[in-house]
This record gives C-alpha cells, sequence and structure tokens, in this order.
C-alpha cells in the first residue's frame, strides 16, 4: 500500500498500547494495529483524531508514496 | 465488446450446454426403478435412525462448536500481554471463533434438514424426535448468544442485544471502519457466490423436473431466492 505512518513510533512516544490508542480514538485495537502493520487505510476522520492524539501534522504519522508502476 | 469478450461468452456458454447435457443425461439415467428404490431406501434410513443422527450431530458439530469457542476464548483472554503477540492470539482466536460459529451454524442448518427430511408423525417416538430436535435448536441459538455477548464483553464498544430484531443493525453501528469494511467486503463475496450458487440450483431443478419430474416446487423456491437476492441487493443498492 502506497500509504505508510510512523503509528508505532508516535504510540511509543506517547507510552501507550495499540487497545489505550484505540479507546482514545474509538476503535478496536486490531484496527490500530492493521494500520501500523500498513493493511489498512484509515478514513480521513480517524487520521485527524490520531493526530490530535499525537498532538501532531498529519504529515508527521501518515506518508503518501506513489506507487512506481502509477508514476 | 471486442471479439476475445464474444469468444470468451460464447466459449462458456458451450460448456454450460455441455454441463446441461451431461447433467440431463445423468439424471435420466437415475430415472430407473432401480436407483429410484434405493433413493426410498435411503430415504427410509434416515426416517428409521433419525434418533442417531440427531445425535451424532450433536457429538460430530455441536460439541466440536464449543471446543473450538473454549480454544477461542482462551486465545483472547492471552490478548493482554504485549501488542505483539496480541495479534498472534488474536488471530489465532478469531479463526476458533469463525470455526465455531460456522459449525454451529452447520448444526442448525442439518438439524432442519433432517427434520424436515425425517418428519413423520406416526411413528412411535414422535415426540422424542421433537425433544431432540428443539434441544439441538436451543443449543445451537444459546451457543451463537453467548459467543455474542463474550465478543461484547470483551469490547464494550461493540453494541446489540443477540436476542433482539434490531441486533444486526445496532452491531453493525457500533463497529468501526474497518470492521465494517470488512463486514462488507464478506457480505459482498457470500451475495455473489449465493447468487452464482442460486443460478446453479435454478438449473438443476429445472432438468431434474424435464428428466425425473421432481416438480415444479423446487424451481419456484429457487427462483424465488434468486430473486430475493436481486431485488434486495438492488433495493439497498438505491438507498445508500
Amino acid at each position: 500500500m502506497p500509504l505508510t505512518n510512523t503509528l508505532r513510533v508516535q504510540r511509543a512516544k506517547l507510552g501507550i498500547n495499540q487497545a489505550e490508542l484505540g479507546q482514545l480514538v474509538g476503535v478496536s485495537r486490531q484496527t490500530i494495529s492493521l494500520i501500523e502493520r500498513g493493511d489498512y487505510n484509515p478514513s480521513i476522520t480517524l487520521v485527524l483524531k490520531l493526530c490530535r492524539v499525537f498532538d501532531v501534522a498529519v504529515e508527521e504519522v501518515f506518508c503518501y508514496k506513489e506507487d512506481k508502476e502509477n508514476e | 465488446m471486442n471479439r476475445k469478450t464474444i469468444f470468451k461468452m460464447v466459449f462458456l456458454m458451450g460448456i454450460g450446454g455441455v454441463i446441461g447435457i451431461i447433467l440431463s443425461l445423468g439424471l435420466l439415467k437415475l430415472h430407473q426403478p432401480n436407483y429410484i428404490r434405493s433413493f426410498v431406501q435411503i430415504g427410509d434410513f434416515f426416517v428409521r435412525n433419525s434418533l442417531a443422527f440427531y445425535i451424532g450431530l450433536i457429538l460430530c458439530l455441536f460439541l466440536p462448536a464449543v471446543y473450538q469457542y473454549v480454544k477461542a476464548k482462551r486465545n483472547y483472554n492471552q490478548i493482554n500481554i504485549s501488542d505483539d503477540r496480541a495479534d498472534a492470539y488474536e488471530k489465532a482466536g478469531e479463526d476458533s471463533f469463525n470455526l465455531s460459529m460456522l459449525i454451529n451454524g452447520v448444526f442448525l442448518i442439518l438439524n432442519m434438514m433432517l427434520f424436515g427430511m425425517t418428519f413423520d408423525k406416526t411413528r412411535g417416538d414422535f415426540l422424542l424426535v421433537m425433544f431432540l430436535f428443539m434441544f439441538n435448536v436451543i443449543c445451537a441459538s444459546v451457543l451463537e448468544i453467548v459467543a455474542i455477548r463474550y465478543i461484547q464483553k470483551m469490547d464494550n464498544r461493540l453494541k446489540g442485544e443477540p436476542t433482539s430484531l434490531r441486533f444486526h443493525k445496532d452491531f453493525l453501528e457500533s463497529c468501526d471502519e474497518a470492521e465494517k469494511l470488512r463486514i462488507y467486503k464478506c457480505g459482498y463475496n457470500a451475495f455473489q457466490v449465493s447468487k452464482n450458487v442460486s443460478l446453479g440450483f435454478i438449473v438443476i431443478t429445472m432438468i431434474s423436473n424435464i428428466t425425473l419430474e421432481t416438480g415444479t416446487f423446487p424451481i419456484f423456491i429457487s427462483c424465488m431466492i434468486m430473486l430475493i437476492q436481486v431485488t434486495s441487493y438492488n433495493y439497498y443498492s438505491f438507498r445508500h
């Protein structure tokens, strides 16, 4: 998937686990795990909620990289 | 439509025709007194031994379903150790949970099938058969309710009373976006599979009516199932 993220790093900075982060943004632990592994692209709403929890800009957490095939 | 697509369509139609001919010939072969007698004997065997089949269903399907549910619970209870290992436990728990619900569903359907196929109110142990059927259906329903309540207890975001008619709506609304996406994907794939299977059933019931004179009722039922599938899908596509 072209969307990469630093969710695990940001979470480690806050010192919370996946379940706690999930509770803060209203999703399951499994969904946080899927996002961290890059297996699920979150909606804009969830991205903004996550960035608000980490108190950082979207670009610091999520990065969109074009696939070479699509260029 | 290009030439390749047209060729592919004609080819698939040709294959369908060949399968139809083979199926018809096969069914015509079955339309002989020997085979008919064998089928009647098999039917009688099911009726005579229905009690054993009910007990067999409990042993072969319900107990494994309970075992898988217990296994799922054991895995889910290990989740809060660390994030890295939680995924592995969650995956194992989910697999066992889904397997448990699948086996339980099969158990419920086979019970209904057995009851429908072997129903005979003239038999002496009719009340016992009725009791076993009711018992099995209640067991399957209780397992499903208990499993859903356990999942809800584990994740208190998930809402919906399993015994309520609104359960599916409330449950879906309480799921997060990734869970909803997964449900929609599963639902769409299940719809496609069941639509193709319904089409297959229509063809089989039509051919068997022509060759074995099985009657128009099976054709009516299989067509109704497909009609409901297609119309309900389109109804919801208009709404959303």
